[in-house]
């Protein structure tokens, strides 16, 4: 067995069984398809997704002790790095923490676009493909092909660039929403300097592009994926680090969002304002959270 | 971030970016390509060209080739060649300039003699009768186009539901067209009036298939079953039924009283002609010599007294009472076969995915001949 093979029975095969499934429950709706199987992956991801997202947030927290500890160790990289990890050991944070479910999502990415293209198929070797995939208990499908492949009179099969007009609107929508939740994730995360803070920058400005880049060459139904699974995504971001996130266009002005940070700009002006505050109460620069933590250990070390 | 992560993130990002450009639309062939030999020549079309190689039938030796006018940008759709008077006929459109046509060539030397356009692809060879080619597009137009006029014929194109990716049958002054949408649909061939349709339980991408007698029509479907239509009403024959266990994606074979039909799931069947029976000892399972999961797309044809079969793992099979008698090739096959299978003077002119044309022997699948074009070298 190879890995195309190992690549169809354990991944291929699964979703595009449970689409085709969830078309034939759901009435014959393809694109109604394509949201409950967003939100189920969703589902299942959960478990992956929600440490994540909690470590995005203890990250947050930790960027003025971080900030500080740059401050602190500036000629001695060796040692800041040291002491980089042992904050985020102390703290339970991961700075890799955002890997794996990434990892875990490219699957999920390429098996659903071959599912699509496939389900959708309007080329007879894509049928030919999509007969040989098909569970024998589904095989009642069979009559439905082909499968209706329309919403709204827009093909779920086609890419954006192939259909035009207004389709253009979805790679728009995958890139804001991709640029929301990242925001959200790194929401005052920014209050950082030098290069780690410029590529946490550019990745929240390249990531989401990118996206909004490969959706106009990809099938809608694709789109659709991604805008679902972000909505998703910066709900539950929203439930664990707060709201804040979504008010992008606080601050927002034409060079912050020139400079790769976005709205972000606002937030770290309200995360180094907050610094600020903190700063000035106390041992320096920690968020609220970050200084109650360093007063508790001076209480203990007295 | 460090500077590890800072690695590993981009790392990521590299890897997405590749994986997600790989899946691109990407110029791949979206059907199989098409052998038509006829005239002492073969015409080929495979994999991607831009062109139709014409052979020598007996050496292989290219005599010529038909390049279509216009549209040579983009990623181009053929249609099988259909040799009908002086002339050869063949469906062709490109992707970037959005040309869709039949065209019309000298079957000798590959001069284009004149084109028609049509609103979207043409992917099932054309049927040529009684000086008028008929053709389906993938848009669900069946079009009649007048050879001596070079004009579709008046009361054309017919609209189906659905995309038509199955020849037209034409036979007793009707046009028989099973399509994409289910129904199969009766048409006048001269004047495209509707004359009935029935709707069977599943999509149709081959042509249906008359009997001798001319009463009753075959044709197969992808819910797996064979259908049997009366001709005149196109009502289902009372008591004939018959279901593989994939889909029917072939024309049936009519030999020797029997129904032979080939399916997905990889068998060769032979059936009752009254009632859809299996008629014993088929079906003749092609995983004996293939894997099993490939299935047979092409029609069986007929070679003397064997039946050919050739499947998508890259085999060509000759079966007779369900006893394989001979197989090809004996080692790896290299490249898929979903065309079907031309027999021509004792020999199988077979056409691999990759455009390779392989002559074998009839009696033994001794190799006789082989033409790969350039693009597939």
């Amino acid at each position: 067995m190879g890995i195309t093979d190992i690549w169809t029975v354990l991944i291929l095969r699964p979703m595009l069984n449970a689409l085709l499934g969830l078309y034939t429950v759901l009435g014959g709706q393809f694109w109604l398809a394509i949201i409950f199987f967003t939100v189920v992956v969703r589902l299942i991801m959960t478990p992956l997704m929600l440490p994540q997202q909690r470590s995005a947030k203890k990250m947050q927290e930790l960027q003025p002790q971080l900030k500080e500890l740059q401050k602190k160790y500036a000629k001695d990289r060796e040692k800041l790095a040291q002491e980089q990890m042992k904050l985020y050991k102390e703290a339970g944070a991961s700075p890799m923490g955002g890997c794996l479910p990434m990892l875990v999502q490219f699957p999920i990415w390429i098996g659903l676009y071959q599912s699509i293209i496939q389900a959708l198929g309007h080329q007879p070797l894509q049928l030919l493909n999509l007969s040989q995939n098909i569970y024998p208990f589904m095989e009642s499908i069979s009559a439905q092909i082909p499968l209706n492949r329309f919403f709204l009179g827009m093909d779920l099969s086609l890419t954006p660039q192939q259909l035009g007009g207004l389709t253009y609107a979805l790679p728009i929508l995958v890139a804001f929403t991709s640029w929301l939740q990242t925001k959200m994730t790194t929401v005052g995360g920014s209050g950082g300097e030098g290069q780690a803070a410029s590529m946490n920058q550019s990745m929240t400005l390249m990531m989401p592009l990118m996206m909004g880049f490969f959706s106009l060459s990809f099938s809608t139904g694709l789109s659709f994926y991604f805008i679902i699974s972000n909505i998703i995504g910066i709900i539950t971001q929203g439930f664990i680090s707060g709201w804040e996130g979504l008010m992008f266009w606080k601050g927002m002005s034409l060079s912050s969002l020139l400079s790769g940070g976005g709205a972000k700009g606002a937030a770290a002006q309200k995360t180094s304002s907050t610094s600020s505050q903190a700063a000035a109460a106390g041992s320096g620069k920690g968020s609220q959270s970050g200084s109650k933590k360093r007063k508790k250990k001076r209480r203990r070390k007295r | 971030m460090t500077r590890r992560s800072r690695i590993v993130g981009a790392g990521l990002l590299l890897l997405l970016v590749a994986v997600l450009s790989a899946c691109g639309a990407q110029p791949v062939a979206q059907n199989w390509p098409g052998l038509t030999v006829g005239g002492g020549r073969v015409y080929v079309i495979s994999g991607l060209p831009q062109q139709v190689y014409i052979l020598d039938a007996e050496t292989g030796v290219q005599q010529a080739t038909f390049v279509p006018s216009g549209g040579e940008a983009g990623l181009p759709y053929w249609s099988p060649v259909t040799l009908g008077g002086d002339l050869a006929f063949v469906g062709f459109a490109e992707s970037q300039s959005g040309t869709a046509g039949l065209y019309a060539f000298d079957p000798e030397t590959g001069q284009e003699r004149w084109n028609v356009p049509a609103n979207d692809l043409i992917l099932p060879a054309p049927t040529y009768a009684d000086g008028t080619v008929y053709f389906g597009g993938s848009d669900g137009q069946v079009y009649a186009v007048d050879v001596e006029s070079q004009r579709i014929k008046e009361g054309w194109p017919f609209q189906a539901e659905e995309a038509v990716w199955a020849s037209p049958l034409v036979a007793g002054g009707q046009v028989y067209v099973a399509s994409m949408d289910h129904n199969v649909y009766a048409l006048d061939a001269d004047t495209g009036q509707e004359l009935w349709r029935t709707e069977v339980g599943g999509a149709m991408a081959a042509k249906p298939v008359m009997a001798a007698t001319g009463e009753v029509l075959y044709v197969g479907a992808f819910d797996g079953r064979l259908y049997a239509l009366r001709a005149d009403s196109g009502e289902q024959v009372e008591g004939f039924d018959f279901k593989a266990d994939n889909w029917i994606w072939s024309e049936v074979l009519l030999a020797n009283d029997l129904i032979f039909v080939t399916s997905l799931d990889g068998r060769l069947y032979a059936l009752n002609p009254s009632d859809g029976s299996v008629v014993s000892p088929y079906p003749y399972d092609s995983a004996e010599v293939a894997d099993a999961s490939d299935g047979l797309r092409a029609s069986p044809v007929l070679a003397g007294e064997t039946i050919i079969v050739t499947s998508g793992s890259g085999r060509v099979i000759a079966v007779k009472d369900a006893q394989r008698q001979w197989y090809w090739p004996s080692g790896l096959p290299q490249s898929s076969v979903y065309t079907t299978p031309v027999v021509s003077n004792g020999w199988v002119y077979v056409l691999l995915m990759d455009g390779q044309v392989q002559v074998l022997d009839s009696e033994d699948g001794g190799l006789q001949w082989s033409f790969s074009p350039p693009e597939s070298q």
